[in-house]
């Protein structure tokens, strides 16, 4: 469900996530989202293995991805994002969250 | 993967008639006869919708939802309760106990399709 | 300097519009509390007379003035709306008509009567009036409030939906609450998150998110809290109806700056997005508002504006005006393009070239697109020409002491504009005979036992290739015994012929028939419906009449959709090509030389058990030869009944772009026109209507030498 890895190469953190992200394990993804930023100063996020997803999955990254932001380190998505994943951000008024500015929002480039 | 619905009822007449309903929308339905039976059977398998009635012999509805919602794997499941018109105030009750939503007795089909669309999507 | 300029633009925009006033006007009559027609009316004049000075029509400027005076205080409510200001404004609409002819080179118009009207309407406003007094203030009953939204235009509503902390707790999903609401119209939410603490402090089960949603749809509010049911008492609710929020702050405040800036032009909405996130990161730093209300307002602003503009383009696309001679080139145009395209089919195919063939198919594809384009472009609804029966109606029924009613039915219904252009003589015949012959005085309807007040319906549908309109009245009916007395008086028929009900109905149609007892300024001089039926022949229509005596009468046109091009079944005698129109066509039969021998020396054949008559085409029109041992027949609903034409060959489906016939060609009136093939040969259109009636009538006349 959740794999961390580090690439060292590029000295960035992956979370690997997959299968249901609901409120069912919110708990458990919020818990391997701070192990992962403890670990590492870049981390990305890979949704591309995702089943499912709700709005406290939002939460949790919308949070994470300000407080990374405020302590100077990153937060990015990387493989493919889901289609109903774009959709589901984008209904649930999310598409603009987590951006000071146009180029940090976590969001932007992705759901367009 | 078809999404497994538990419909809760004494009466075997709306058991079937919600069974019968929930199939045809393609759910996979499991049915249990009062609280308890229900309680049991959704510790034994994992539900994704419990549609209860209130009013049952052994274990209540209303009993049920507590008991439901003192299960981890059953704290955030949709749960909709079956009542009367004349039950507002058991409506409240199970409200507070945790329910989901409510569908009033007698119901349509559809009405019951369109209910467990906005809690279960 | 002189400079001309082309006034075609107003006067075609004020002719359009003084029809457009003449309705207003008559439902204004209906209904005089309608402020909304109120407005129409003035709205018209002023246009009229703004638009009439700015081109140089002076005198119709200076006449409207006068009308749109009195009628702006009709607006105000200074005097009311009464039959005598409606009278005198219909009046005044003909003048300025007159006023617009006399200048396009028709006759001066009467200048006595302009004085007579604004010597009316002067006398209506009440500072004007003998006796002085304050006017009563007119009586508004159906004035509406200006807020009130119209139901069948979307309204914005800002819903506000602020979920406890808990409401997970209940197994509620409130994604699932925002889909809900996107099933209901066009939504935006724009999530409020200003409550999600840092990640460190962050309660995965708790639901810290606000909305903003913006829905545009044609629903009510209730419709909106039937969705948010099960979770009323846990969360907070908040359902605006914008639009009209919106319009009384606009009204108020005037506009805000960077909504103005964008509705100029002068900024981009995106450019004001741009300027104004700084202010909001200021003022999120200044802590007074969080980044997501900043951006739900820009939110709602494009919402808002979105529906404005959308309105707007509405407005402005519904209609392009050109000149008609144009739409009829284009239409020539695409008959050649279709004859053509038969050509390029037909080539394709004989050189067998693959490529070559692929490529004709798809230029027929585009050619039917066009053609289909083409015609709908031409396709008018007919209740311009309804409408202008409401003041036929009412005038003629003043004049004669009756009372009418006219209602009309299926306005809608589309036409080709050459067959509307041209039906509206013949129902004014119709109309006219309906009036003047059908309705009775209301005096003999009360003896009669029926409403004082007649009914004059006038209707139009679909029917497959055509369209029917009813003229119905529930006046006296036709008398079968008396057209009967006057076609034996008129020498129509002999006083030993024996007549259906039905024939004797058709009497109506025969030259020089007339039964009205007396004739009067209204329906004509007894040229009216044999006139009416030829012209609605060469529309390659045809009519028909019921009645039923004491009860009413019902004439029904049937109509083609359109003159220009036809679908038809191409049929060959020896190597002469002939089309059938395809919507009369009920099925082809084989006509064996057994058939021929078993009838006799009868024209009929057996179909099914149906005995069926029918024409040799070879023979109608003298073609030498010997028919092929098997004939094919083409049975088609003529009239009403079956009749079978005989030819060698049936080709099959053919689009027919038709050319009208000389005069001198012999037989000309049994065909309706003729049709260039792809082969570069030529098919005649046959007529069959006519040429079924020639043939029973060249039958009837051998009959009687014998």
């Amino acid at each position: 469900m959740f794999h961390f890895s580090m690439d060292n190469a590029r000295s960035v953190g992956v979370l690997s996530l997959s299968g249901d992200l609901t409120i069912r394990n919110a708990a458990e993804f919020k818990e391997a989202m701070a192990n992962a930023m403890d670990q590492a100063n870049q981390l990305e996020i890979n949704m591309t293995e995702v089943e499912r997803i709700d709005l406290t999955t939002l939460q949790i990254l919308c949070s994470a991805h300000r407080t990374l932001l405020k302590k100077g380190k990153s937060l990015a998505l990387s493989g493919t994002v889901p289609a109903f994943i774009r959709e589901t951000v984008q209904q649930a008024g999310f598409a603009d969250c987590a951006g000071e500015n146009e180029t940090s929002g976590l969001w932007k480039g992705v759901t367009n | 993967m078809p999404k497994t619905i538990m419909t809760v009822d004494d009466s075997s007449s709306v058991r079937q008639m919600v069974g019968m309903t929930l199939k045809g929308a393609g759910f996979t339905v499991v049915e249990a006869v009062d609280g308890v039976d229900g309680l049991n059977k959704a510790k034994a398998s994992a539900m994704d919708m419990i549609i209860t009635d209130l009013n049952m012999p052994n274990m209540d509805g209303i009993a049920l939802i507590t008991a439901l919602r003192a299960v981890p794997s059953y704290k955030f499941t949709p749960i909709v309760m079956l009542t009367t018109e004349s039950q507002a105030t058991r409506k409240q009750e199970g409200k507070t106990a945790g329910a989901t939503g409510w569908i009033v007795k007698p119901f349509k089909p559809e009405q019951l399709l369109e209910v467990v669309k906005k809690v279960l999507g | 300097m002189n400079v001309e300029i082309d006034t075609s633009a107003f006067t075609e925009e004020a002719y359009e519009l003084l029809s457009e006033l003449e309705d207003s006007l008559l439902e204004l009559e209906a209904s005089p509390g309608d402020q909304e027609l109120i407005s129409r009316v003035f709205r018209a004049m002023h246009t009229i007379k703004g638009s009439g000075a700015m081109f140089g029509f002076d005198a119709v400027a200076e006449f409207t003035h006068e009308v749109e005076t009195v009628f702006d205080m009709a607006r105000n409510g200074t005097i009311p709306v009464t039959k005598q200001l409606i009278d005198l404004t219909l009046a005044a609409r003909d003048h300025i008509r007159a006023l617009l002819d006399a200048a396009a080179g028709g006759e001066p118009a009467d200048q006595v009567n302009a004085n007579r009207i604004i010597g009316g309407l002067r006398s209506l406003s009440p500072d004007k009036k003998s006796g002085g007094g304050a006017a009563a203030p007119a009586s508004t009953p159906g004035k509406a409030p200006v807020n009130t939204p119209s139901a069948d235009e979307p309204h914005i509503f800002r819903i506000r939906f602020i979920p406890n902390p808990d409401i997970f707790a209940t197994g509620t999903n409130p994604l699932l609450l925002l889909n809900e609401l996107r099933e209901l119209g066009e939504c935006r939410a724009v999530a409020i998150t200003e409550k999600l603490p840092d990640f460190y402090d962050l309660d995965a089960e708790v639901c810290y998110t606000g909305w903003e949603i913006f829905l545009t749809a044609k629903i009510g509010e209730n419709a909106i809290r039937d969705v948010f049911i099960f979770v009323e008492d846990e969360c907070e609710l908040n359902i605006r109806l914008l639009d009209r929020d919106q319009m009384i702050r606009d009204q108020e405040d005037g506009k805000k700056l960077g909504q103005i800036l964008v509705e100029r032009g002068d900024v981009q909405q995106n450019d004001l997005e741009r300027a104004l996130l700084p202010l909001g990161d200021r003022l999120v730093k200044a802590g007074v508002i969080s980044q997501d209300r900043v951006r739900a307002a820009l939110t709602e602003q494009q919402v808002i504006q979105e529906k404005h503009d959308k309105k707007k383009t509405a407005e402005t696309a519904t209609s392009v005006r050109v000149p008609s001679e144009k739409l009829d080139s284009l239409v020539d145009l695409v008959g050649e393009l279709v004859t053509m395209q038969a050509r390029l089919n037909q080539t394709a195919g004989s050189i067998g070239d693959h490529t070559l063939q692929l490529i004709a198919e798809e230029v027929e594809r585009l050619t039917a697109e066009l053609r289909d384009n083409t015609m709908s472009i031409r396709m008018l609804t007919i209740d311009t020409t309804f409408n202008k029966f409401k003041r036929l109606v009412r005038d003629l029924s003043t004049e004669l002491g009756k009372e009418i009613e006219l209602i009309t039915a299926g306005g809608e219904t589309e036409l080709d504009k050459t067959v509307i252009d041209q039906l509206n003589d013949p129902l004014v015949h119709i109309i006219r005979n309906s009036i003047d012959h059908g309705v009775e005085s209301p005096d003999l309807r009360r003896a009669c036992g029926k409403n004082p007040t007649g009914k004059i319906t006038l209707s139009a549908i679909h029917s497959g290739a055509s369209v029917l309109i009813r003229v119905q009245d529930d006046g006296a009916g036709l008398d079968a015994q008396r057209l009967r007395a006057k076609g034996i008086e008129k020498g129509l028929l002999s006083p030993d012929d024996e007549l259906t009900e039905k024939e004797a109905f058709q009497l109506i149609f025969a030259a020089g028939f007339s039964t009205a007892a007396k004739i009067t300024n209204v329906s004509g001089r007894g040229v009216g419906m044999d006139v009416v039926r030829r012209s609605i022949e060469g529309l390659r229509g045809s009519i028909d009449v019921t009645s039923t005596l004491g009860k009413g009468t019902t004439i029904t046109l049937k109509l083609p959709l359109t003159l220009a091009i036809i679908e038809g079944l191409l049929v060959m005698v020896e190597k002469e090509y002939f089309v059938l129109p395809l919507a009369a066509v009920e099925e082809c039969v084989e006509l064996s030389r057994e058939d021929v021998q078993k009838a006799h020396g009868r024209h009929v054949i057996n179909v099914r058990g149906e005995i069926i008559p029918y024409i040799r085409i070879r023979d109608r029109f003298e073609i030498a030869g010997t028919a092929p041992d098997i004939e094919q027949i083409v049975i088609s609903e003529v009239d009403e009944k079956r009749i079978g034409f005989v030819v060698d060959k049936v080709v099959g489906q053919h689009q027919t772009v038709i050319k009208t016939l000389g005069k001198n060609f012999q037989h000309s009136e049994e065909f309706s026109g003729a049709t260039i093939l792809g082969n570069g040969g030529v098919a005649l259109i046959l007529d069959l209507t006519k040429m079924v009636r020639y043939v029973e009538e060249e039958e009837i006349r051998e009959l009687d030498v014998q």
